[in-house]
């Protein structure tokens, strides 16, 4: 499908290696202002604003990661290449009031491409569920965790792309027009692979009896 | 209206609670802040991994969802406790009294645990879904509270009551000169009653110091002595070539005669001034808290922060030393070798044991976020240090993977010097 992520301006591709200076001897107070004054702040190399720009939409950053990538150790890392992303790039946003919008492209564009690289080794990473450690706990909660870790597990065989959408749509709970919009297509477009990457889940998951049982349960009573 | 993926908001609510508590955030402004070499330049570090890595990630990730379902399993139910040593459930309201010689371990059913050092005396006096209030009535105690949602915990000394969500800490109590000494290592906590005159927020690497008693008493922290190097332990790992530990100088020189009489004294921890970058300032903070008492109670993450304050103070031996102590934890330690490598090259100029150190990183860590960085370092270390053909050889692996890096340059000149 080739999703372009990222409606503001999607950050050009540079060269690895390029550098971003960051002015460490600058110290100053904490920052104050919007986002195009963050902007301009980073594009100052102040730390402050650096510090801001984490504040300010890490926690953001993590949550879209968190849906898309599920239970993952690497996350931490990934927030960190987004972050990092975002300040050597920071000169190609055009317009400064759109920094969110950018921030999150970029965080699926790193997303994105580490699923690509995942899938390209999946003959390394993935383990057939009978395989995979059980979790040794029970409690209230521990049906839906055992959910959370089969649904990841199933959608570890979706496409990159497809992956995407179908999280942002059914676990992040965006609305169509939102998620097209998230993703850079067309909501037509994104209406196509969504029910693509629906019938590819439904699929792989009638294969799982937890998943199996929970999706006959929505099938049969629907929304509470 | 039948929706077969309506169980995914459950799965979405799951993910919430578990961003609750997430450290994440927190963690990426250090390490955005750390990542930047002396230079002043962040570099796109791509993240690789190894096949093993791999593998164990997935494991590692079902570890933590099933630590998840344990965390959740005990929401809504009251906690219980045992004493650990004599593998009986604890009673509420008894009270516990550790022997002159050995200590005594509450473990809670949430994970938490109250460890009681020999002479103290000590009574948990209210358990419920949301924490337990332990009195300590004596002794010290070094005390971990696992963070949950809803957590709430006190601990009760004498008239001082400490809140807790979720920490690690350790508290001194005497009744009879109705002194507190309270060190906070993780987390945060409140301090509030006894003679305070308002509440304290402490937050991880500060301390309280206090008593009630009027003229009489006497308190007072010792400053650090000077310390050993640590030396790596592993024989296939480079060795430091005399490390020379020297002590850093207290910012004020002397015995921090902390709290006079009835007041309590609170001081800037090094964390909170490595955060201000004021790095000299973090490693006196360091020094006077107790710099090898630090090496050997700070986890892995804290210890490459405590190295990384010490180097960009210039104090290479106690940046060694931190780094090192790092690397005996483990993995968690894992960028230890390249900031070991730091040190040797840009502060000792001991090009070839900074060599080995960027060398031990790549092969820890062959697809590590500094693995371009240490390449480059690597390559620089070697030629600097005489060794052409390790030179050469890296600059040809460094021009296959980067071909665009940050020292292509450098590559590219010692690839061509055949």
């Amino acid at each position: 499908m080739g999703l372009t992520p990222g409606l503001a301006n999607s950050p050009k591709r540079k060269a690895q290696g390029d550098v971003v200076p960051i002015d460490i001897a600058r110290r100053s107070a904490a920052f104050v202002g919007g986002d195009a004054e963050l902007v301009f702040a980073l594009r100052r190399g102040d730390r402050q604003a650096m510090t801001e720009l984490v504040r300010r939409y890490g926690s953001y950053v993590e949550r879209i990661l968190s849906r898309i990538m599920g239970p993952d150790t690497e996350l931490p890392d990934l927030l960190h290449n987004v972050f990092i992303v975002a300040l050597r790039r920071i000169e190609t946003l055009l317009d400064p009031n759109l920094l969110k919008e950018w921030v999150r492209g970029i965080t699926l564009l790193v997303a994105r491409n580490t699923l690509r690289s995942r899938r390209r080794r999946r003959w390394l990473t993935f383990l057939a569920p009978e395989e995979l450690p059980e979790a040794s706990a029970s409690g209230p909660e521990y049906e839906i965790n055992d959910a959370l870790v089969r649904t990841y597990q199933t959608l570890a065989r979706l496409p990159a792309d497809e992956r995407i959408l179908f999280t942002l749509r059914f676990i992040d709970g965006m609305e169509m027009k939102e998620v097209a919009e998230t993703c850079g297509v067309s909501l037509s477009t994104a209406k196509r692979h969504l029910e693509r990457a629906q019938q590819r889940f439904a699929a792989f998951g009638r294969r799982d009896p937890v998943l199996r049982e929970l999706m006959a349960q929505g099938e049969r009573w629907g929304l509470p | 209206m039948k929706e077969p993926f309506a169980f995914l908001r459950d799965v979405a609510k799951a993910q919430d609670r578990a961003l609750e508590e997430s450290p994440v955030v927190e963690r990426e402004i250090e390490r955005l802040h750390q990542s930047q070499p002396a230079a002043g330049v962040i570099r796109l570090a791509a993240i690789r991994r190894s096949p093993r890595l791999l593998i164990a990630s997935v494991a590692v990730a079902a570890s933590v969802a099933a630590a998840a379902a344990v965390y959740l399993g005990v929401q809504g139910r009251p906690l219980t406790f045992a004493i650990a040593e004599e593998k009986r459930g604890g009673e509420l309201g008894a009270s516990l009294t550790a022997p002159g010689s050995a200590s005594v371990g509450l473990d809670f059913s949430d994970g938490s645990h109250f460890k009681l050092a020999p002479g103290g005396q000590a009574r948990v006096t209210r358990l419920d879904e949301h924490g337990a209030v332990v009195q300590l009535e004596r002794g010290h105690a070094d005390v971990s509270v696992v963070p949950r949602r809803g957590a709430n915990w006190r601990i009760e000394a004498g008239p001082f009551h400490v809140f807790v969500k979720g920490t690690e800490f350790s508290l001194d109590w005497d009744p009879g000169s109705e002194r507190l000494d309270f060190r906070l290592f993780k987390g945060a906590v409140v301090i509030d009653g006894g003679c305070l005159e308002r509440a304290h927020a402490l937050t991880a690497g500060e301390s309280l110091y206090t008593s009630c008693r009027p003229a009489g008493a006497t308190s007072s922290v010792e400053p650090a002595a000077p310390a050993a190097p640590t030396e790596p332990t592993e024989p296939t790992e480079p060795t430091l070539s005399d490390p020379g530990s020297k002590p850093a100088v207290d910012a004020e020189g002397k015995p921090d005669q902390a709290g006079a009489i009835g007041k309590e004294v609170e001081r800037p921890s090094w964390r909170q001034l490595a955060a201000k970058q004021d790095y000299a300032a973090a490693l006196a903070a360091a020094e006077r808290m107790g710099f090898d008492a630090e090496l050997k109670r700070a986890s892995a993450e804290d210890l490459l922060s405590l190295g990384d304050v010490a180097r960009l103070a210039g104090n290479s031996a106690r940046a060694l030393q931190a780094y090192l102590a790092a690397r005996q934890r483990g993995p968690a330690g894992n960028r230890s070798a390249f900031a070991i490598g730091l040190v040797q090259f840009d502060q000792r100029h001991a090009y070839g044991d900074a060599a080995r150190w960027f060398s031990t990183y790549l092969r820890e860590h062959p697809g590590g976020p500094l693995a371009e960085q240490a390449a480059g370092r690597l390559m620089d270390a070697a030629e600097k240090a005489g060794d052409r053909s390790t030179a050469r050889a890296t600059a040809n692996h460094y021009l296959a993977e980067h071909p665009h890096g940050a020292y292509a340059g450098l590559a590219r000149r010692l690839a061509a010097d055949e």
